[in-house]
């Protein structure tokens, strides 16, 4: 077991450590030491994007990340089932699909009417059978997270379908909003950069 | 909770009845018009059934135009008259 010993250090380092150390000592199991929830959140995702099985436990104020090596491919996401109509339906995880959002307004043009079309495009992302995996938010669409912002409702409402919403940290830090985020978790840019390098992102 | 859905003529009507209802703290929500309804403007407020008298005499005393009210039955909108919510005043 490789033991990657991040206390004190700001994110990103601890994911920067642990990648490190993944990379040198590729199937073998590690376990990270950071002394922030914020920094175990993302080494714990660093981790399952790199399809190691991931346990977290906090001791002592500490938080102590096991990334066990997987030998086998991870297990395709199962589908949950939706009752409607009578009829038993599958709502499908598109396991690739995840929608990167860089405004709190949908398209070009008048953001007042962008601002609408979020807001309905939220709700019909709920309504559907086919959710994306993840949102990432990025720039102005953390303003959505904000606890007066009509969107925030609808992001809990996806998040409560098991889609995740990932904010970017600075983004969050610049508009004033860390403190007060009620949604999703915070994500950093080593984490972002890494997403939208090895997954099909849909940009709106 | 029943719910009901106001569906209007134009996006201006929807827009200025999301901004009007969140103004006055009254609870709903800006959404695609259902496929079953039409398209109408595109845009419609799902509130609370209970509210819709309400809701439309703030539309009147803002010059709303309401294009048409839904109730939800079976699982299905149907289209319902608007009288039964409109309170008539003495001009």
């Amino acid at each position: 077991m490789i033991t990657v010993d991040a206390r004190g250090q700001a994110c990103p380092e601890p994911v920067i450590l642990t990648k490190k150390a993944m990379e040198e000592n590729p199937q073998k199991s590690l376990v990270t030491i950071v002394d922030n929830i914020v920094s175990a959140n993302n080494v714990e995702k660093l981790g399952k994007s790199r399809f190691y099985t991931v346990r977290k436990e906090e001791r002592d104020n500490l938080f102590y990340v096991h990334l066990i090596s997987a030998t086998t491919e991870p297990e395709v996401l199962q589908p949950v089932t939706k009752s409607a109509e009578g009829a038993v339906m599958e709502t499908t995880f598109s396991r690739g699909r995840i929608l990167l959002l860089s405004k709190d307004y949908l398209g070009e043009g008048s953001e007042e009417l962008g601002r609408n079309l979020m807001k309905t495009f939220l709700y019909a992302l709920g309504e559907t059978y086919t959710l994306p995996r993840q949102l990432l938010l990025i720039n102005g669409a953390v303003r959505m997270t904000a606890t007066d912002s009509p969107c925030l409702p609808l992001l809990v409402g996806l998040a409560e379908k098991g889609v995740a919403i990932e904010i970017c940290g600075i983004c969050l830090d610049f508009y004033g909003l860390k403190e007060s985020l009620s949604v999703g978790h915070i994500t950093n840019m080593y984490t972002i950069v890494e997403t939208l390098t090895k997954e099909e992102v849909v940009v709106l | 909770m029943r719910q009901a859905l106001v569906v209007f003529s134009s996006y201006h009507f929807a827009a200025n009845s999301d901004t009007l209802l969140t103004q006055a703290k009254v609870k709903h929500t800006l959404i695609p018009t259902p496929l079953q309804i039409g398209s109408f403007c595109g845009l419609c407020l799902l509130v609370d059934l209970a509210e819709v008298r309400q809701i439309l005499a703030l539309f009147r005393d803002n010059k709303i135009s309401v294009g048409g009210l839904y109730e939800q039955c079976d699982e299905k909108w149907q289209r319902v008259s608007l009288l039964p919510y409109i309170e008539f005043t003495e001009e």
